[in-house]
């Protein structure tokens, strides 16, 4: 299962991080691990994502707290910069180098032997022609994108930091480029992703940390972070030939604390104990002779998680 | 129980007029010359319009007053109409140099373009009510402040001498004022279409204006260049550019080079108008928003 | 009328390239996705409807009209946000939209008024005297939304409006765009990278690859209707066997699939859904979710924009 850290296997360690600047708190105590695999980074705009991944990556100092990289403090660590790669969200490239000019100086910056052939490498991972010969100013956004994305992979780095990186991505490059995150994932590495499209995020793999307001929402499976927010009740939409003896069958039965009929021939239901919910529909339709054409759990998903954490503040 | 409403102040559709491309045009006009004069903005968008009407206007007031106010002998102090020009020099540069920047480049630089493109205007449309109230804001100093003059010339019984005589002043004042207007208009808006950046656009009018001053002007008085080169100064600074002498001619003085021929300057600045109108309309229409 | 775009075999090209190579489609009333790769022609197609430029070939008519030669009137009726950011920083965001109003021909007292009505309508009706500068990356979004929408448009063409904007924001832009095309009557066209909202919010979508249409057509009718019911359990993987056995039993042809959790019901008939629902309550089983299996337009996409062979070299 990608993302399940066990004890000891951290690579990003952050322990009660705080940023702020001046008056304003970016990020507020903030304690966390992410070990290899996949995790995706989560929060609303302003949320202090960016931030948070600065100052992960060591680019800015946090104003309190400890963050550990492979279980080094990332300030003024250079070594440890060989073993991390980043990729911001900013435009970051020289629009006068080509792609293969750009992925090298990377590969060079960390003073790689064989510098070219990886810079090669890297460029073919992300599916771009090492012998394009234009500039990256003639580049679209999705391709420049993609050599950002090959520059911080072209040192084979343990770590890799991505904020937003399928931005401008049409549809087949942003599967290309899950696809390859998972690979690298897989291999051992540390990936942290920082995506706003929920429904790709969920195919990152499971595991993710959320941020609200600067500070830590939730973290983990997030089926698994579904299941513990239990105060609040499942909301799950029926289809059926009969709704109103459907609903009443489900009243009756107790197994639902809410039933509300629509216009076409379907029930929305709230319920506040879903296991007993789940063994009980099917029995309920058949002795009410309701037909079960549908029915879709309507806040399982990542989205509505996600919702309920960053709105709880 | 029927004497209640509930009456529905969200977003409905729209059955009134719809006026035409030249509406729009006659918005984007309005729109450049609030913009440009600092109205409706801060504080600080107001310095350089008011500054360049004081430098343009208080010449004017100032020997209306002396006119009105001191004794006949020092009456000889205040220049005639035509000379009134190099006065307001200063405000027209400041306004060549930075009005057209502020009317062109940003919608460009913040992209607003594309909006006016997707609407009833087109490139040549937009760039027509564009460059129309840089020459207006133009007009404001060279045609207001001569005609002012003219006007408290006349009221202090100090101006020219009947209706035909008074007809012919302001005759020519228009005719100045729309020359110099329509030259720098047309030439600072070519700099303003060539570059996205204020500053940048303002700076390569300054040099060339200038320098073509500067450069044609040393040719000729310093290196017996032919009259002829003078054609191509186009300094708003000093006397001794294409522009200004045909304003001479016009009210029908020598000017600083009486050799130069008036059919000559007229091509001249003609030429340098088109040449500016040219410039923007080609580059903009290799500008491409949905490429 | 009830076409809003057609297009047929249009060709448009820029110097060397061809952005459109003969694409032929028709849209017409309520939100159409318009999908595609990069460099598949999508901006250049909404330049096109725009009246921004003219094809090389091929036509292509707008509300029933030729957009290059009926230019301004046709773009009086035509709103248009486009993908990056096209607002003055300087100006306020109730200024910037009663301008772009009164350039569409309203009279200045309308286009004042509307541009209130419309800012109110996008969410922005308190901030709306403040500087589209201090504006956030979602409230950006919805004034452009408002200054395209302003002048009361027939069609509205919106470039990837979601840009951007975090998950909620995402489903609250989503949600004025369906509201948009469905309350406010204004046909719409959508460009978009996310196939998952184009799903959600389209009526129709159209599909472009190296210029050309590879798919298009109602959402219902593309994404198909597979005669499957996808049954999800909330049991250990040996579950779904059970539930397999005993649909075999009564009679109904199933497998287990995913892990084991999940069991896929051939759809022969409507009764299935009442085996389907005996079988459950006779075993006793949990289940989550009952779905009639459809095709996602990320499967019709990569499966139609696979079959073009790539002629042209990707940008």
């Amino acid at each position: 299962m990608t993302g399940a850290v066990a004890p000891g296997a951290a690579t990003i360690e952050l322990d009660r991080v705080s940023k702020w600047f001046g008056d304003l708190v970016a990020v507020s105590d903030v304690s966390l691990e992410v070990g290899p695999g996949v995790t995706a980074l989560l929060g609303p705009n302003g949320a202090g994502k960016s931030t948070l991944l600065r100052v992960l990556c060591g680019l800015t100092p946090p104003s309190s707290g400890r963050v550990r990289i492979l279980g080094r403090s990332p300030r003024g660590d250079v070594s440890l910069f060989r073993r991390i790669g980043l990729v911001p969200q900013q435009e970051a490239v020289f629009d006068a180098f080509t792609g293969l000019e750009f992925v090298a100086a990377a590969a060079r910056l960390h003073r790689l032997d064989g510098w070219a052939r990886l810079a090669r490498q890297a460029m073919e991972l992300v599916e771009l022609d090492p012998a394009d010969g234009r500039p990256l100013a003639a580049y679209s956004k999705g391709m420049r994108q993609r050599v950002k994305v090959a520059a911080a992979l072209v040192h084979q780095p343990e770590v890799v930091v991505l904020d937003e990186p399928l931005e401008g991505l049409d549809p087949r490059q942003r599967l290309r480029m899950i696809e390859l995150f998972r690979r690298i994932g897989d291999e051992g590495r540390t990936v942290l992703v920082s995506s706003h499209v929920l429904d790709e995020v969920e195919r990152f793999g499971s595991r993710v940390v959320v941020i609200a307001q600067g500070r830590l929402a939730a973290e983990g499976d997030f089926r698994a972070i579904r299941a513990l927010m239990d105060d609040r009740p499942h909301r799950l939409r029926l289809g059926t030939d009969a709704p109103g003896p459907l609903a009443a069958g489900l009243l009756a039965a107790g197994v639902v604390q809410g039933a509300w009929l629509g216009q076409d021939g379907h029930v929305l239901v709230d319920t506040f104990d879903v296991a007993a919910f789940r063994r009980a529909v099917a029995g309920v339709a058949s002795r009410s002779d309701a037909r079960l054409l549908e029915m879709v759990p309507l806040d399982d998903d990542l989205e509505s998680v996600f919702r309920y954490l960053v709105s709880r503040r | 129980m029927t004497d209640a409403r509930i009456i529905d102040r969200r977003y409905s559709h729209y059955d009134g007029p719809r006026l035409g491309p030249r509406h729009a045009m006659r918005s984007v006009y309005i729109q450049t010359l609030r913009r440009v004069l600092g109205l409706h903005r801060p504080a600080r968008w107001k310095v350089l319009p008011i500054l360049s009407a004081v430098m343009a206007y208080l010449p004017a007031v100032a020997f209306i007053g002396i006119v009105a106010l001191l004794p006949r002998r020092v009456h000889a102090l205040v220049p005639r109409p035509e000379a009134y020009y190099g006065f307001v020099s200063a405000a027209i540069a400041l306004f060549v140099l930075f009005v057209a920047p502020e009317a062109l480049c940003p919608d460009r630089r913040s992209r607003v373009l594309s909006l006016y493109l997707a609407s009833p205007l087109t490139r040549t449309t937009y760039l027509v009510a564009k460059i129309l109230a840089v020459a207006t804001v133009l007009l404001l100093v060279t045609l207001g402040p001569p005609l002012l003059f003219l006007v408290g010339l006349v009221l202090e019984s100090a101006g020219p001498h009947g209706v035909t005589g008074f007809g012919r002043e302001v005759w020519r004042i228009g005719a100045s004022g729309v020359v110099l207007a329509g030259v720098y208009a047309a030439a600072s808006a070519a700099f303003a279409s060539l570059t996205d950046r204020r500053a940048v656009a303002s700076g390569a009018s300054l040099l060339v204006l200038i320098g073509s001053g500067a450069v044609t002007a040393i040719l000729h008085f310093a290196l017996g260049a032919p009259e002829w080169v003078l054609l191509f100064g186009f300094n708003p600074l000093s006397g001794v550019s294409a522009p200004f002498e045909l304003v001479q001619r016009i009210h029908g003085l020598p000017g600083f080079v009486p050799g130069l021929d008036t059919a000559a300057l007229v091509a001249a600045c003609a030429a340098a108008t088109w040449a500016g109108l040219l410039v923007c309309w080609a580059r903009y229409r290799s500008i491409q928003v949905t490429r | 009328m009830d076409v809003v775009v057609q297009a047929d075999a249009v060709v448009k090209r820029w110097g060397g390239t061809t952005a459109l190579a003969g694409a032929t489609f028709t849209m017409g009333r309520g939100v159409t996705g318009l999908v595609g790769a990069n460099g598949a022609g999508k901006t250049t197609l909404l330049g096109l409807v725009l009246g921004m430029h003219r094809p090389d070939a091929g036509r292509i008519t707008v509300l029933g009209r030729d957009p290059w030669t009926g230019g301004a009137d046709l773009r009086a009726r035509l709103g248009y946000a486009p993908g990056h950011d096209a607002l003055p920083p300087d100006v306020s965001a109730h200024e910037i939209v009663r301008h772009v109003a009164e350039v569409h021909g309203l009279p200045r007292r309308a286009a004042t008024e509307r541009a209130s009505e419309a800012l109110f309508e996008v969410g922005l009706g308190e901030e709306r005297f403040r500087l589209v500068g201090t504006f956030s990356t979602g409230q950006r979004q919805r004034a452009k939304l408002a200054q395209a929408i302003a002048h009361d448009p027939r069609l509205v063409l919106l470039d990837e409006p979601t840009n951007g904007l975090d998950p909620v924001q995402r489903e609250e832009m989503l949600g004025l765009v369906r509201r948009v095309g469905h309350e406010l009557g204004i046909d719409v066209i959508l460009s978009s990278h996310l196939l998952e909202e184009v799903e959600r919010v389209c009526d129709a979508v159209v599909i472009l690859d190296h210029g050309t249409t590879v798919a298009s057509g109602g959402m219902a009718s593309l994404r198909g209707a597979v005669p499957e019911l996808i049954v999800e359990l909330d049991e250990p993987p040996d579950g779904a066997r059970t539930l397999v056995d005993a649909l075999a039993a009564a009679g109904a042809a199933s497998a287990a699939m995913d892990g084991g959790s999940t069991v896929v019901v051939a759809l022969e008939g409507d009764v299935v859904h009442d085996l389907v629902r005996d079988a459950l309550a006779a075993t006793g089983l949990a289940v989550r979710s009952i779905q009639r299996a459809t095709a996602s337009l990320e499967d019709v996409y990569l499966r139609s924009s696979e079959a073009a062979p790539p002629r042209l070299p990707r940008p």
